[in-house]
C-alpha cells in the first residue's frame, strides 16, 4: 500500500498499479459474483464487473417488475444470468447485497438461509450489518464480511467506468473466514471500478456517512442557507436577492474555488471586506454548531439515528410522507425563488 | 412540393421584410475575435434583399467563427454588423435561427452524461424531454417557464407544427426521449425546431452531413420552398461543388480571410478548378505523405472477427434491430449503409463492447463468444474506432495530442501516461494526417472539422485488427477527405486489416471495400459481395452486383 501524508497524518491507500485489473480477475477467476439488487449501485457494479470479464449473475424479485425488467434491457437473461433471490445466492460465491438498508433488513432471512460456507457476502454500506440489533443482520460464521463503497452515485461508478477513468472506494474486512477476504475485497474494488481504495471499517464507513449527509452534505447545508434566507427576508430583502446571496453565488461560483484550490484560495480570491468578516464569523459558527455535531455524533453512534430511520421507512405511508416534506421544500418560497433565478443564468442563454 | 407550398402558406410575404434596394445585412469592416486567439476580418460583406448565399470554406477556415457572429455569439474587435431588417419588439439576433452541431452539443449534454448512455438502462430515466417537447412551442422559442407574460401564444403554431413535423418526415420520433434518437435524426429534430422559429435568417452550418439520401433530397425542396417564400438562408459548407439549389450568392474564406465573394457565376467564372482546393484556391498544405505502414505481424489470430447470429435489440418494446446474422471475416471490408435511424450505430455498439444487450445476444468478437470472461478493453484494444458524436464527450481542456493518445486505451478523456514509444507513434499520426500543429491546442477549441481528424488519428494510432469508422468524414472539407481516404485505404489495403465503414456519402467510401450490409427498420436488407466501387445503382436498387 501507498502511504501518503493527509495533513501530516500518514494513511496507506491501494492504488490500481499495485492491485492492476488482470490480479483483479485472476483472483475472481473461479468466483460468481451475485449481486442483489439493481436500483442504485447495483447496476452500476454488476455491468462493470461483467464488462471487465468477471462472472456476474443477478438476484432480484421477477414480481418486481420495474427493476427486472430493467436489468433485461441491460442484456440480464432470466434463467441463465437473472434469477430469483434464493437461488442467485446459491449459485454465488460472493454475494454482493446491495437492495436498500430497509430491504436488507427484510431480505435478510431469506438471504441468510442461501449463504453457503466459504462465501464473501459484500456490502456497499456498512449500515445493515453495523445496526445489527436493529436490523437482525448477524453474517454467520463461516463466510467473509466485507465491504466497498464507491465515494459517488451508481451513475458516476458506470459513467466514469466507460469512459477510462475510475472512482475512488473505501474498503473494510470485517470477518475473514477464508483467509481470502482482503484479497476478494480488494479485487472486487478494481473490478468495480475503482481508481484508489482508501482502508476504513464497517463502523467507521458508517458513522461518517450517517454524520455527514446529516451534517454538511445535507441536513446542515439546508438548515444554514434557510436560516440566512430567512433573516434577509425577515429584513426587507427581496426573494431573488435573498438566495442569490445565500445559495447562488455558492454554487455557481465560490464552491468551485473551494473545489479547485482550497478554502484560503477562495478567501484570497473574495473583497478585503468578505475576507475580514468571514476570517471573524467563521470561528463563532464553528463554535455555535459544534455541540449539534457532537449530539449528531453520538445520535449515530448510538443507533438512534437508525431506529429513526427503521421506523420510517418501513411505514406503509412511507412514500406519501417523503413526497409530503420534499414537496414543503419544493414549494417553499426560497427554493421556488431558486428555480427562477437558476432559470436566469447567462450561460443558459445559448441553450 | 404543393405540399409544402400549403405548408408554409402562413408564413407569408412578411418574412422578406426588406425592399429591393435595402441590403438585408452588412457587415462593415468587421473584425472577430477567434476563439483560440487571432482574427478574422476585417470583412465587408452586404447580403442583399432577396440574395441567398453561402459561406464556403475548409476546415478551421473560420465560417463558423463568422456565421456564429451574425448570431450575436462572437467578439466583435471592430467595425459592425448592421441589420437591416425590421425587428418587432425582438432583437434581430434572436430572428436569426442557427443549425448546428454545437447545438446538438448543448442538447446531448443536458441529457446525456456519458456516451453509452443511450445503451444503457439507467442513462434514460432521468431526463423526460422528449422529442414532441423539444417541438413545443416553449421548446422551440426556449422561453422561461417562470416569466409572467400575458397570453401573446401564437395561434397558427400548432399548425405549423404539425405541418413541418410532416414535411421532414419525423412524426415517428415525436414520442421518443432525444437520448434515444440516431445522430441523424437528431439532426432533423434540431432541424425542425429551426424551421419553428420562423427565422428572418436561417443559418444552416453543414445541414446535409449525416442525413441519409432521402432526406437530403426533402430538405433541399423543403429549402428551396422557404428561399421561395422569402426565408434568407445562409449555408455554411466546405463543398462549393454541392451547393443546393437556390442559392445564389457565395462568400469564399480561407485562413481566417475572405478570398472572393459575389453571384456564384461571375464567381466560378473569376476561379480556378475546384479540385484544387475547398475554396477553389491552390491549397497551400503539403502533400498527404505517404504511410509507410508495416504489415501485421503474421499470428495465429481468427479469422472470424465478427460473428452475430439472430441478434435482437429493443428498447421498451421498440425494436431496434431484428434478426440480424452477419460475419465479418479478416481482411474484408464492410460499408454499412442504410438510412437514418435503421439502426446502424447500435449494430456497431454491440461490436464495441459498449451495448449491455450484447450479453444477451449470440455475438462472437475475435473468435471469443460475448459475456465468456472478456473484457470489453480487451475488445476495444483490438479496434480503431470513431463516431459523429465522440467529440462531445471529451473533457474541456484535454490536448489534441492528448486525444490522439488516449487511443491506446481506448479511453475518452486521458487518464494513464503513454510510453516514449507510444507518444511517437501519436506525434507521427498527427503528422501523416497535417495535425501537428494542432498538437497542443485544447480540443474544444478546434473546429469540429479538426477535432474529426484527430478521432481518426486516435483511431488509428493502435494500428488494430479492426477498423470501425462511423461516418469518418461528417463535416470535413475536400483535402481532409482525401487524407482519411488515403489513410483508410492504406491501412485496409493491408491483407490481415479489416473495416467497417459507415456513411451516407458512397463517394466517400474507399475503393478497398468488399462487402456491403444494409439496413433499414433494424432488419437486413442487403448483404452483398461488391468488386470495385460501390455506387448507386438505378433509381431503386443501390447495386448492380449480384448478391452473395
Amino acid at each position: 500500500m501507498a502511504k501518503i501524508d493527509f495533513g501530516g497524518v500518514v494513511e496507506e491507500v491501494v492504488t490500481r498499479d499495485e492491485f492492476p485489473m488482470a490480479k483483479a480477475r485472476e483472483v475472481l477467476k473461479d468466483e460468481v459474483v451475485a449481486v442483489l439488487g439493481y436500483g442504485v449501485q447495483g447496476p452500476a457494479q454488476a455491468l462493470n464487473m461483467r464488462d471487465n470479464g468477471i462472472r456476474v449473475i443477478l438476484g432480484g424479485d421477477p414480481e418486481r417488475k420495474r427493476s427486472w425488467n430493467k436489468a433485461m434491457q441491460d442484456g440480464w437473461v432470466p434463467g441463465e444470468t437473472l434469477f430469483p433471490w434464493e437461488e442467485a445466492v446459491a449459485q454465488g460465491t460472493i454475494i454482493q447485497y446491495l437492495v436498500s438498508d430497509a430491504a436488507q433488513m427484510i431480505l435478510w432471512p431469506k438471504i441468510q438461509a442461501c449463504l453457503k460456507e466459504g462465501d464473501a457476502l459484500f456490502f456497499s454500506h456498512g449500515f445493515g450489518a453495523v445496526y445489527h440489533e436493529q436490523t437482525g443482520i448477524v453474517p454467520p460464521e463461516y463466510v467473509d464480511v466485507i465491504l466497498v463503497a464507491p465515494k459517488g452515485s451508481g451513475a458516476s461508478v458506470r459513467a466514469n467506468f466507460l469512459a477510462g477513468s475510475g472512482i475512488n472506494s473505501s474498503f473494510a474486512v470485517e470477518q475473514d473466514y477464508t483467509g481470502r477476504a482482503l484479497e476478494r475485497t480488494l479485487a472486487l474494488g478494481i473490478a468495480i471500478g475503482s481508481g484508489y481504495l482508501f482502508p476504513t471499517s464497517f463502523k467507521h464507513e458508517v458513522f461518517s456517512d450517517l454524520t455527514g449527509e446529516r451534517g454538511i452534505l445535507m441536513g446542515a447545508l439546508a438548515g444554514v442557507m434557510e436560516a440566512q434566507y430567512n433573516t434577509l427576508r425577515k429584513n426587507g430583502h427581496t426573494p431573488s436577492e435573498a438566495f442569490n446571496e445565500t445559495v447562488e453565488e455558492l454554487t455557481q461560483s465560490l464552491i468551485r474555488l473551494v473545489d479547485q484550490n482550497g478554502m484560503d484560495w477562495m478567501y484570497e480570491n473574495c473583497s478585503a471586506t468578505a475576507r475580514r468578516g468571514a476570517l471573524d464569523w467563521r470561528h463563532r459558527f464553528r463554535e455555535a454548531v459544534l455541540p449539534v455535531f457532537d449530539d449528531l455524533y453520538q445520535s449515530v453512534v448510538s443507533g438512534e439515528e437508525t431506529r429513526i430511520v427503521l421506523e420510517y421507512n418501513s411505514a406503509p405511508d412511507y412514500k406519501e410522507r417523503l413526497d409530503e416534506e420534499l414537496r414543503e421544500m419544493r414549494e417553499s418560497e426560497m427554493w421556488r425563488a431558486g428555480a427562477a433565478v437558476r432559470s436566469l443564468r447567462p450561460q443558459n442563454w445559448g441553450q | 412540393m404543393t405540399k409544402g407550398r400549403r405548408a408554409f402558406s402562413s408564413m407569408g410575404e412578411e418574412m422578406f421584410s426588406c425592399t429591393g434596394t435595402e441590403p438585408f445585412l452588412s457587415l462593415k469592416a468587421a473584425t472577430l475575435r477567434l476563439p483560440h486567439g487571432g482574427t478574422l476580418g476585417p470583412i465587408q460583406w452586404e447580403i442583399g434583399c432577396r440574395q441567398q448565399w453561402a459561406l464556403v470554406g475548409g476546415n478551421g477556415s473560420g465560417k463558423s467563427t463568422l456565421a456564429k457572429a451574425l448570431c450575436g455569439q462572437v467578439p466583435m474587435v471592430s467595425g459592425e454588423i448592421v441589420y437591416h431588417f425590421q425587428s418587432v419588439g425582438t432583437p434581430p439576433q434572436e430572428q436569426i435561427a442557427w443549425v448546428t452541431f454545437d447545438a446538438q452539443r448543448s442538447a446531448l449534454r443536458g441529457e446525456s452524461p456519458f456516451y453509452q448512455s443511450r445503451w444503457n438502462s439507467g442513462g434514460l430515466e432521468d431526463d423526460p424531454l422528449t422529442v414532441a417537447d423539444w417541438l413545443s412551442e416553449r421548446g422551440v422559442n426556449r422561453l422561461n417557464p417562470f416569466e409572467v407574460r400575458e397570453a401573446a401564444f401564437d395561434g397558427d403554431f400548432a399548425a405549423r407544427q404539425g405541418e413541418i413535423v410532416d414535411l421532414l418526415g419525423i412524426r415517428p420520433l415525436l414520442g421518443r426521449n432525444l437520448m434515444q434518437t440516431s445522430n441523424g435524426e437528431r439532426r432533423k429534430v434540431m432541424l425542425a425546431q429551426a424551421l419553428l422559429k420562423q427565422p428572418r435568417l436561417l443559418i444552416l452550418d453543414n445541414p446535409f452531413a449525416g442525413l441519409d439520401r432521402d432526406f437530403c433530397i426533402r430538405l433541399q425542396e423543403v429549402l428551396l420552398h422557404l428561399m421561395d417564400q422569402g426565408m434568407h438562408t445562409l449555408l455554411v459548407t466546405n463543398d462549393r461543388e454541392s451547393l443546393p439549389p437556390g442559392i445564389t450568392h457565395a462568400l469564399l474564406l480561407e485562413a481566417g480571410k475572405v478570398v472572393a465573394q459575389g453571384p456564384l457565376d461571375a464567381l466560378w467564372a473569376r476561379l480556378p478548378a475546384a479540385e484544387q482546393g475547398v475554396a477553389g484556391l491552390p491549397v497551400e498544405r503539403e502533400p498527404v505523405p505517404n504511410l509507410p505502414i508495416p504489415p501485421h505481424a503474421e499470428d495465429e489470430r481468427e479469422r472470424i472477427l465478427v460473428q452475430m447470429e439472430g441478434v435482437q435489440v429493443s428498447y421498451g418494446g421498440a425494436r431496434i434491430l431484428q434478426e440480424i446474422d452477419w460475419t465479418v471475416e479478416r481482411g474484408q471490408c464492410w460499408a454499412l449503409l442504410g438510412p437514418n435511424g435503421a439502426g446502424k450505430t447500435t449494430l456497431l455498439s454491440l461490436i464495441l463492447g459498449d451495448n449491455p444487450q450484447a450479453y444477451a445476444n449470440a455475438i462472437t468478437l475475435f473468435g471469443q463468444r460475448r459475456g465468456s470472461g472478456e473484457s470489453i478493453w480487451e475488445i476495444k484494444d483490438r479496434i480503431g474506432w470513431v463516431a459523429p458524436e465522440l467529440h462531445l464527450f471529451y473533457p474541456k481542456g484535454v490536448s489534441c495530442f492528448d486525444v490522439v493518445c488516449s487511443g491506446f486505451f481506448d479511453s475518452i478523456g486521458r487518464y494513464q501516461r503513454c510510453s516514449p514509444q507510444q507518444e511517437a507513434t501519436a506525434r507521427e499520426w498527427m503528422e501523416r494526417l497535417g495535425l501537428a500543429v494542432m498538437a497542443g491546442s485544447a480540443f474544444d477549441a478546434v473546429s469540429e472539422g479538426e477535432q474529426r481528424m484527430v478521432l481518426l488519428a486516435r483511431a488509428l494510432v493502435k494500428e488494430p485488427a479492426l477498423l470501425v469508422l462511423d461516418e469518418p468524414c461528417q463535416g470535413l472539407d475536400a483535402d481532409n477527405r482525401a487524407r482519411v481516404r488515403q489513410a483508410v485505404e492504406a491501412i485496409g489495403g493491408r491483407l490481415e486489416t479489416s473495416m467497417i465503414y459507415v456513411t451516407h456519402r458512397l463517394d466517400d467510401l474507399p475503393d478497398i471495400i468488399t462487402h456491403v450490409l444494409m439496413l433499414e427498420e433494424g432488419r437486413v436488407v442487403r448483404k452483398t459481395k461488391v468488386n470495385g466501387q460501390v455506387r448507386w445503382g438505378g433509381s431503386s436498387s443501390l447495386f448492380d452486383d449480384e448478391e452473395e
